[in-house]
């Protein structure tokens, strides 16, 4: 851009000059014919000389573009996300093949050998490998042999592979799982040169330009060799551009053929090697030669070529790798070794050839070199995510601190909280849930749409995100953005609230479970109804939140107060401002399936609320500390309040609502949850927690047409299979001191013996025990007791 | 007679099979499972999280606090229940003068110690600290009574 209109002011100013001096000759054409041959010749020598200003002129103009925009910060970077790094110690809950799919997802390479990081072995229970240097947040952390052994699925021991001494913690490198850059535009991992192998620069100095470090930006000599040799091959097999010309070409002009490009070339290249030294220069060309294109995304440098086509680091290329890298300077989309693995091949063993007889390598290692496959992988790791969905939630909390430009220009590396593999589990069963629900309720395919969301419970970490059912596609993300009504999702909140309001409530107070008409202050009135009409007289009011009982929850509601239930759901973090209308006691408000999640979470941790979160820390590209999201908790209900609401979200797996999820995940996990249904069966929700994860499903459909699927046949399914796929921790809530566990007959709500077949185990505030006391009810043990007696 | 003790003792057999086949459907759904002071007796033993302490304890006493609280919350990644480890942190918050958190996190720590007298004493000391910080010395006044009385409690 700025050369053409260079050009064109100089083209302009040439034209002035020469209108000039036609001017001015025809001046001296006046003062007669004897003149005239001297004029000629002055006017020759005037336009030498102008010409010679023009083009000082013009080399000083591009001297200045060099040192304004080659100085300092080179590129405008990316800022690259991160996932989790692994950690790993004795005791923790892994398989040996799932550590092995993580080294895998890093790209690490299986190695009959053990020389350099990256690379890793297989053998029965124990897995070796040598992990890669990686700068964290709390500093620099070296390359490590070791050697974990695995029983079952358990890690059982973690040593020093040399020394054999014990370690008590490794933590592996992180997956970089995407960038965050302007729409289109240059994508680059930077490197520097003494990170790069010694093989790759001599091959690249080799095939490129032998003479880089000996000419000064121009080598005639080379352009000649070149020549000679393509002549000789009868193709183009060396370039006659020294790498200083393939920068400048690259970095400051367009790729136009033209003379007056190939001059500016010729000079800014002269110029660079004037402002700055050969290893410097070297490095630019690392990071700024083109290798390839990911739809507008072009690939620039050797450091991100190295994961777009292996997935690795530089460090880690082998000899065919290099070779081919360097094969693709040439033209990365002709011997795009993707599309065109053949002329790609051949191109490789070229540059192989070419460093035999360089004495780069020997002859049996090229032979070996060629006998390699290409070695790329599939497909690229994806520019800017594989998780875009995860990516948003990223952006969002990162807009928060930072301005778009830093975020797309200063490189800085973001290490978020993403779990890799637990991802991947939740986009297998939303997509496939969503199917199998389309399927078994012979719904239309594709009319059913889902999103998820998983965190840790104590640190509220978001480990796994899904905004549709086709978490690939970038589009609108329902995790974040779908505000929906949550029906009985609430139903929670207001009974946390009565525990908090009144002592006169216990999980056994009797209440009328009858139609209700309530008197709104506007006149009307409202109809309240269960579900498919069905009501069961008076019952105690546990069995209400278990079995998602309209009317009674209503009923506690209106007596401990809308407004404090409105109250209560600010707490546990719901951002937004709540009316306190009744309706609100069945769900009307909206939610998205994150807010949910950030609400479930608060129970999940004991009426602690910490704010979710997807980042942990901000780098810049240096790996200097810029910012740290820090774990902040607030008491915001009380821990008494929440144990007792807890229990009965237990019961509502393992007895209530929920209770169909018995046949995907294990009962032995005490998994605690809530079904919510909305108006017309528009939306399927299902949040709930095991002892270190809360997860929340929606399903519905993007038009809010009616699905048909109550919380119970829809999200909960998904939900229930994601939960026993994934390692949980069974949920074990903590007994409060002044709280006791009592064995209830759920007609009645009076106390009776630990083994009736129909008890239920309840929590209660010590002294609110009720008094009442009652035998077995029919149970089989009863019989079995009038018998022998 | 015989044939009256035969249908007797088949009757009975039967019912215990019955039984037998019912007890699998456990009827005691989610029992109360007792969790308290687990985290901590089993973080304890767990040498990822002493190590991650032993580094944020020479942190802390160098002064590099944000490092500290870093070592901790890895910890708390690995052991999220651990009564120590919430401590640890809820010191750290002290020595930055953030009183809120510090005392968030002993209350927190506090709902995980049920029934251990000596870490709800600490827990509570940590919250009389915080208090004081922030001006409200009833409130510290009563924290550290509360300390008091759980240590006095100790058998």
């Amino acid at each position: 851009m700025g050369e053409h209109t260079l050009r064109e002011v100089l083209k302009r100013r040439s034209e002035d000059t020469l209108r000039k001096i036609q001017a001015r000759r025809g001046t001296w054409q006046h003062k007669g014919g004897k003149q005239r041959k001297f004029g000629w010749g002055r006017a020759l020598l005037w336009l030498i000389l102008l010409g010679l200003l023009a083009l000082g002129g013009y080399a000083i103009y591009l001297n200045q573009i060099i040192t304004t925009r080659f100085e300092g910060s080179r590129w405008a970077l990316p800022a690259r996300v991160f996932a989790r790094p692994m950690e790993l110690y004795p005791g923790k809950e892994i398989a040996a093949s799932t550590l092995v799919r993580e080294l895998e997802r890093l790209g690490y390479r299986r190695a009959d050998r053990l020389e350099e990081p990256g690379t890793y072995r297989y053998t029965g229970g124990s897995v070796t490998f040598i992990t890669r240097a990686f700068q964290f947040w709390d500093g620099p952390q070296p390359a490590l042999a070791v050697r974990a052994d695995f029983r079952g699925s358990q890690l059982v021991d973690l040593a020093q592979l040399r020394s054999g001494d014990d370690l008590y913690l490794v933590r592996l490198d992180p997956a970089l799982i995407g960038s965050l850059f302007p729409q289109s535009g240059e994508d680059r991992i930077l490197v520097r040169l003494d990170d790069t192998p010694r093989l790759l620069r001599d091959l690249i100095l080799q095939v490129e330009d032998r003479r880089f470090y000996e000419h000064l930006g121009l080598d005639p000599k080379g352009i000649a060799r070149a020549f000679a040799a393509n002549v000789q091959e009868g193709e183009i097999v060396q370039g006659g551009s020294t790498l200083t010309q393939q920068l400048v070409r690259s970095y400051f002009l367009s790729n136009a053929q033209t003379l007056w490009r190939k001059m500016t070339e010729a000079i800014m290249a002269v110029e660079i090697e004037l402002h700055f030294d050969k290893d410097e220069i070297f490095e630019a060309y690392l990071n700024e030669v083109y290798l390839g294109q990911d739809g507008p995304r072009a690939i620039h440098g050797f450091g991100l070529a190295s994961y777009f086509y292996f997935q690795k680091p530089v460090a880690e290329l082998q000899l065919p790798q290099m070779a081919l890298l360097v094969a693709l300077v040439k033209g990365p989309s002709y011997y795009d070794p993707r599309r065109h693995p053949d002329r790609a091949l051949e191109r490789r063993n070229l540059v192989l050839d070419v460093a035999v007889e360089r004495q780069l390598i020997t002859q049996a290692q090229a032979l070996r070199a060629k006998r390699q496959p290409l070695g790329v992988i599939a497909k690229p790791p994806v520019g800017t995510t594989y998780y875009p969905a995860y990516m948003d939630l990223v952006r969002q909390q990162l807009q928060r601190d930072y301005q778009p430009e830093d975020l797309t220009s200063e490189g800085l590396q973001i290490f978020t909280t993403l779990d890799p593999l637990l991802q991947e589990r939740l986009e297998e069963q939303v997509s496939s849930g969503l199917q199998r629900l389309e399927r078994g309720r012979g719904l239309p395919a594709d009319t059913l749409e889902g999103a998820a969301v998983l965190t840790s419970v104590e640190g509220a970490e978001v480990l796994a995100m899904v905004g549709g059912r086709n978490a690939r596609y970038a589009g609108f993300n329902r995790a974040l953005s779908a505000v929906r009504p949550v029906g009985s999702l609430l139903k929670p909140v207001v009974y946390l609230t009565m525990f908090e309001q009144s002592d006169r409530y216990t999980w056994a107070t009797p209440i009328e479970d009858t139609p209700l008409e309530v008197q709104m202050p506007n006149g009307k009135v409202w109809k309240v109804n269960n579900y498919n009409n069905e009501y069961h007289g008076t019952i105690p009011v546990y069995q209400a939140l278990v079995h998602s009982y309209n009317v009674p929850t209503v009923r506690v509601g209106l007596d401990i107060g809308v407004q404090h239930v409105a109250q209560t759901l600010s707490a546990l973090g719901f951002p937004r401002s709540v009316n306190p209308y009744p309706s609100l006691l069945l769900g009307a408000v909206s939610m998205t399936p994150l807010e949910v999640t950030q609400v479930y979470n608060s129970l999940a941790a004991g009426g602690f609320r910490t704010r979710i979160s997807a980042i942990r820390e901000v780098l810049t590209k240096d790996g200097t500390p810029v910012q740290r999201y820090p774990l902040e908790v607030a008491p915001v209900a009380s821990p008494r309040a929440v144990y007792l609401v807890n229990r009965v979200l237990q019961l509502v797996v393992a007895r209530g609502t929920a209770r169909s999820a018995a046949a995907q995940v294990s009962g032995d996990l005490n998994l605690a949850g809530k079904t919510g249904t909305t108006d017309d069966f528009r939306d399927s929700w299902f949040a709930g927690f095991s002892g270190d994860h809360v997860a929340v499903v929606w399903v519905g459909r993007d038009d809010n047409k009616p699905v048909n699927l109550t919380g119970s046949s829809g999200a909960l399914q998904i939900w229930a299979r994601y939960m026993g796929a994934i390692p949980n921790q069974p949920f074990r809530p903590v007994k409060p001191a002044d709280v006791e566990e009592v064995w209830i007959d759920p007609a009645s709500g009076a106390q009776t013996q630990p083994g009736c077949e129909t008890a239920v185990q309840l929590p209660f505030v010590t002294g609110s025990v009720p008094t009442q006391q009652i035998a077995c009810r029919g149970g089989i043990r009863q019989l079995l007791q009038d018998v022998f007696n | 007679m015989s044939n009256k003790h035969f249908f007797r003792t088949a009757f009975i057999s039967l019912l215990l099979m019955l039984l037998t086949a019912c007890a699998g459907l456990s009827p005691e759904a989610a029992p109360y499972q007792n969790d308290a002071g687990q985290g901590a007796a089993a973080a304890s033993d767990n040498p990822a999280v002493t190590g991650l302490l032993r580094d944020a304890r020479a942190q802390r006493t160098a002064g590099d606090f944000d490092h500290a609280a870093a070592s901790i919350e890895r910890a708390l990644r690995i052991a999220p229940r651990n009564v120590n480890t919430l401590q640890e942190l809820a010191y750290v918050r002290l020595e930055q003068g953030m009183a809120e958190q510090a005392e968030a996190l002993a209350l927190k720590a506090n709902s995980f110690a049920v029934g251990n007298y000596l870490e709800l004493a600490e827990n509570w000391e940590i919250i009389a600290k915080a208090r004081t910080m922030r001006g409200n010395m009833m409130g510290a006044d009563a924290a550290s009574r509360a300390a008091a009385a759980l240590r006095g409690d100790l058998p």
